[in-house]
Formats: C-alpha cells, structure tokens, sequence
C-alpha cells in the first residue's frame, strides 16, 4: 500500500521552523482519526457478531468489515469438533485477490498454512508471518477450555506493525465470545430439540385399519421449546387413545411437564380409565404436585369397530369432524385446563366417526396468532379441511399451509388427523407382526365383514379363523425386527375370501400350523389352502355366507 | 372390572377369574401370569369365567390347557364357566378342552362342580 509521505517530506524541508510542534500535532490528529476509525470498527464488529448466532454470518461480516479499511485481507479459522483447523471466513480486497491465492501461508491443509495455525492455538500468542512481500499477522481466538482458532490480517507490506497486531486481538476476543455464544446456542437448542423430540412419538404406531397422521412445528425464533404434545395409543382392545395437549407456557419446565402429562395420560389409559376418568385424574395429578402450569388437552378413545370416539376436553379448542357433507367442530365435553381447578369434573361426549370422516385434533396455535383472532382461524381451518386432499399426510400438509403458512409462528403449532379405512368390496391391509396388532386388525375385518353381509356368527367364526392365520404369521415375523404381514379380504361368488400372507419360511411353520391353529381355521372355513415359496407363506381361506346375508351397499 | 380383562374373585378356598373380552396372542401372557400368580398352593382348584369372552384363540385355549395341567401336578382342580350361548363355546370343543377340564354354564355351577369332582380326574 503506498504511503502519501511525499508532499510530508516537501512540508518537513518547506517549514523548519515549528516543525516539531506541527509534527506532533499531525501525528496527535492520525492518532485520534485512527482511534475514532478503529473505534468504530470494533463497535461495528461488535454489531455484526452479536447480530446473529449463524456463525457463517457473523464471521464473513467480521471479514468484510475490516478489509480493505485495516487489512488487505481477512481470514477466520476454527478448530473443529475432531481437532482440525477449517477456514470459515475469508474476505480480501478486490485489488488483491490474485496474489491472495498463491500465498501458501494462506492456504488452510498447506504445510505452512497449518504450522502456523497450530502454532498461535499452541501457544496462545500472536505470530507475524511473511510470505513474498507480505506480511500476516495471525492471533488466537481463545476460549475458556481452550483455543477456537485463529484470525489472520494480511497486509501487503513486509513487516506488519504492532498496531495492527493490537488491532488483531481486540477482534480475536470479540469473535471469541460470539464463537463461543454461538456454540453455546447450538448446544442448548440441541438439548432443546432433543427433549422436545424424546417427548413426542418418534412415530405413530401402525393400527390396521385405521389411518393417522400428525405435524409439529415449534415456534418462535428462540431456543425455548414449547409444551405442546400429541399422543396415539393401541389401548388393550380394539380401542385407540387420542391424545394432544399444550402445557401454558414455555421452556424446558414447560417441556419437562408436558412430558409428565403425557405419560400419566399412557397410564391412565392403558389401565382401562374411560376419558372422564383419565382427565379427573390428570387434573388431581397436576394440582397434587403443586404445579404452576396448566395445560389445555382433549383425550379421547376410539373405537376401531364402531367408530364411537368419547372424548374430553380440558379447555382446549374444539376437535374438527370433516365429511365430505361439510366441516363442524365438536363443541361438547368441555371443562376448564387442566390443573386450574380442583373441583372441575370432567364430561364426555360422543361422536361417531365413520369411514371416510377425518377427525382433526389441533393446538391453538394453528388458529390462533398475534394477527388473527380466534373466530377468524377456527374458520380458516374449517375452509382449508374441506377443500383439503383424500391422503391423509397431504391433508395435513395443505392444512398447515393454509392456516399458519410460511410464516414463522409465534407460538408451537401440533396437529393430529385420524381417519377410520373406508371400506370397499376389497380390502387390503398391510399390519405390522405384533400382537397388539390383532385386536384393531378384527375390528377392522369385522367391519368389513358385517358390511360384505355376514351374520354374527359367520363374522364370529371367520374372525376366529383368520385370527389363527394371523396370529401364525406374527409368531414367525422373520428378523428380530417386527415386518409387515399382508390380509386381503374379498367378496366371492357366495361368500368371502381371505389370503393372510406373510415373510416366514414354510419350514419354521409347518409344526405350528399343525398344533391348535390348523383345526380351529379347518373348522370355521369351507376351503383353506396353505401355500408356502421361498418368500413366505400364503394362506387362503374361503367361506360361504348363507343365503340371507346381503352385500350393504 | 378393570380394563385390563380380568377380575380376580377368591371365594373361601377357590379363586375365580373372570375374563372378559377378547383374548388372543397381546394379552394371553398377562392375563397368565395374574391368574397364576392368584392360585397359591392353599387354594382348592380354579374357575375360569368365560362368560363375558367374546373372542380366544389357540393361544387362549392352550393357557387355559397349561393351567390344567399345572394345577393337576400340585393336586388342584380346575373347572370352566361358558354360557351355552358363548360365541367361544363351539371352539372349546374344537379344541377338545372339554376333555381336560369340567364345564358349567355358570361360575356357581362351576364352583359346585369343582368341589364334588374333589381330586381332580381328568
């Protein structure tokens, strides 16, 4: 960089007289305009680096912001997880980028590039390098375990002077605390997102015949993560627990307690509490336990025969039913939050879902915003559940994008849809090989029979066969991981057929086939065919229905 | 009756368990491990209530064979209530249960039953 020390000179020869005084004064004035430039820089860094906690943002800033005014060149390197050294930041002065690429000492993986780096992390003190003409000064970014890294100030003069080394370490300690904020931030909200995540469903169990699909999207821009939770149980039996809740407030407490909620829901439900009961007792729990928070819920128990779905609701917006007559929202069974009241008593209400209906359970943040008032979202929401897609997943996605959108929500958002199979002349169902499988599975089968136009006890007795087929095709699930068995049922000329097929080899179940199975199944059916391939085994079962069944259309 | 099907009575030196509902391949070792655990070496025999069963399959009916067999080892009896009109009735035969164990209509007539069969001879 050339220096306007010539008409300096000229001025020096031209006054000799007071030259010292003028001098003094020249170099007091540089002094303070470099003080008020370097000033500023670091109030600008200081801006730049608290501005954001994406450290790819406020480390380029940094770069930009002290080159081409201090430095030809800036460059900032981070010491990794694994103990390497990558560059994240790197900004030059346009009129020296071709000589910036050949410098070796530049280059990060260069042998002198490293050498130097490990060097200032090692020792913790600056370093002034020189390549061909130019000069680096290179300071550690230090932290409280240890060193971060390294910034580098290139200038194109062979020796750099202590002033810009000074100039060096005051960034260096700035990006080293917004390094370390940034780490920091990271760190929390992957604990926060860890939680968050441990207390939802990693996913929704598979219930044979029916159809479910949920969404959650945290909200706000800060690390807090919200209380907002839903829940899908296989209840002993053919019932299916609904749950989804928001605990007020927000925050790791907030987090921690919905947890609380809905695992005391599980047990509550798994013990066989009808939902009345199980909110009773929710609400004793949370105020037993002295706690500030209350939480908004609906709970509810579904009936995969019947489609009879009782629920409560603890003040929590109303679920939505859409057919495809029209939307209405289930306004019954409400009482207050739960943990508000010690005298609340919980009511239930009953709705039949049937095939085709989508049931809709949401927070408030899905209809509820800074900008949008109560009334308004509840009618958002019903316009976006009408005109939404058959596909259940898709539905969810075209409802979210047609209430909350894009735009970052101010408070969490949780949604769960549940749709009972719509029957047709086939069915065709993919179950997974556990036992809990099998009650939603007769339920699902039931229906379907009933409505093919078998009596009670033909029903009964196909059930009792096909239970036997299933209950083989579970035992012999190849792998420790539970697969998928396939049940296909279909009306035949007089009656009905069912083909279980499953992945178990016909060797491994031939001697239970054999056992009590075989003659229940021989029993209840009027063919059976048992086909075993090397991929598994098929078995076909075919019943006739007496004459005064008909097919319910 | 809880949710979990089972309702486990002791009547002087009997124990009955009532079941209820569907009982398949998810719930037979629960429901096993409770009616077992009720049975202690005291007890006269067992009546196992199928009154309010709607569905068993083979892994039902083989408990229900297992528990005859263990009671008959430690010299207890067993007997079975099922309502003529039991949808599981028919699968009971099937299954040739009604071999291995005495079945009444009722759990009193099965509790009767128990008693004056005495040591178990089936």
């Amino acid at each position: 960089m050339s220096r306007p020390v010539s008409w300096t000179n000229r001025l020096r020869a031209a006054l000799p007289v007071g030259r010292q005084t003028y001098e003094r004064e020249r170099e007091a004035r540089l002094a303070a305009e470099q003080a008020g430039r370097r000033l500023a820089l670091f109030a600008d860094a200081t801006k730049a680096l608290t501005s954001s906690f994406d450290l790819n943002v406020v480390l380029h800033d940094l770069a930009r912001l002290v080159t081409p005014a201090f430095a030809d060149a800036c460059l900032i390197d981070l010491v990794e997880s694994d103990g390497s050294v990558r560059r994240w930041a790197t900004a030059i002065a346009p009129a020296h980028e071709p000589w910036a690429a050949e410098l070796e000492v530049l280059r990060p993986a260069s042998e002198r590039h490293d050498r130097t780096a490990q060097d200032v992390l090692r020792t913790g003190h600056p370093q002034v390098v020189t390549e061909g003409g130019h000069s680096a000064v290179v300071v550690p970014l230090k932290g409280r375990p240890g060193p971060l890294g390294a910034l580098w100030l290139v200038q194109v003069a062979p020796d750099a002077g202590a002033a810009i080394v000074d100039l060096a370490e005051e960034l260096a300690r700035r990006a080293s605390i917004a390094v370390e904020n940034a780490r920091l931030f990271a760190r929390q909200r992957t604990v926060s997102e860890t939680l968050q995540q441990s207390l939802l469903p990693e996913r929704l169990p598979d219930i044979p015949g029916l159809t479910t699909a949920a969404r959650y999207v945290p909200g706000g821009p800060d690390v807090d993560i919200g209380g907002d939770w839903y829940d899908v149980m296989q209840l002993p039996g053919a019932g299916i627990g609904l749950a989804l809740g928001d605990v007020v407030g927000r925050g790791e407490r907030a987090a921690a307690l919905m947890g609380q909620l809905r695992n005391a829901v599980r047990a509550y439900a798994f013990e066989g509490l009808s939902p009345a009961d199980v909110m009773d007792q929710v609400n004793g729990l949370l105020l037993d336990a002295g706690s500030e928070h209350m939480a908004t819920m609906v709970y509810g128990v579904l009936d995969a025969e019947t489609g009879d779905f009782r629920f409560v609701s603890a003040g929590h917006p109303p679920p939505l039913v859409v057919s495809p007559a029209g939307a209405r929202f289930l306004d019954a069974g409400s009482g207050p939050p739960v943990g508000s009241l010690a005298t609340a008593r919980y009511t239930e209400t009953s709705v039949q879902l049937l095939p085709g209906m989508t049931l809709l359970l949401y927070t408030d943040g899905l209809v509820e915003d800074r900008n949008t008032p109560l009334e308004e979202g509840l009618q958002r929401l019903c316009a976006a559940a009408l005109d939404g897609p058959a596909d259940l997943e898709a539905f969810c996605s075209h409802v979210m994008r047609r209430t909350v959108g894009a735009t970052p929500c101010d408070d969490d958002v949780a949604l769960l849809a549940v749709q009972l199979l719509a029957l047709g002349d086939r069915l065709h169902l993919r179950v997974p090989a556990l036992p809990g499988a099998l009650a939603p599975l007769r339920a699902t089968l039931r229906r379907w029979l009933l409505r093919a136009g078998a009596s009670e006890v033909e029903t009964y007795e196909i059930l009792t066969a096909c239970g036997e087929a299933c209950t083989n095709a579970i035992r012999h699930a190849s792998g420790p991981l539970a697969s998928d068995f396939e049940v296909e049922a279909a009306v035949v000329e007089g009656g009905v057929e069912i083909r279980v097929r499953d992945q178990g080899s016909w060797r491994e179940r031939r001697s239970d086939v054999g056992g009590r199975g075989l003659p229940i199944i021989d029993a209840y059916v009027d063919e059976l065919e048992i086909t075993p391939s090397p991929s598994g085994t098929e078995v076909r079962m075919r019943r006739r229905l007496s004459a005064d069944g008909e097919l319910v259309r | 009756m809880s949710g979990r099907g089972i309702d486990i009575e002791r009547r002087d030196d009997v124990v009955i368990a009532r079941l209820e509902g569907d009982i398949d391949l998810a719930n037979t070792p629960i429901l096993s491990a409770t009616i077992l655990e009720a049975v202690d070496n005291d007890a006269f025999g067992l009546v196992v209530d199928l009154s309010d069963v709607r569905y068993i399959d083979s892994v039902g009916i083989r408990m229900l064979f297992t528990f005859g067999r263990s009671l008959r080892a430690s010299r207890q009896g067993m007997a079975i209530a099922v309502p003529s009109d039991s949808p599981v009735k028919k699968l009971l035969k099937i299954t040739h249960l009604d071999e291995a164990a005495v079945f009444r209509a009722s759990a009193d007539d099965a509790i009767v039953a128990l008693r004056e069969s005495g040591t178990p001879q089936y």
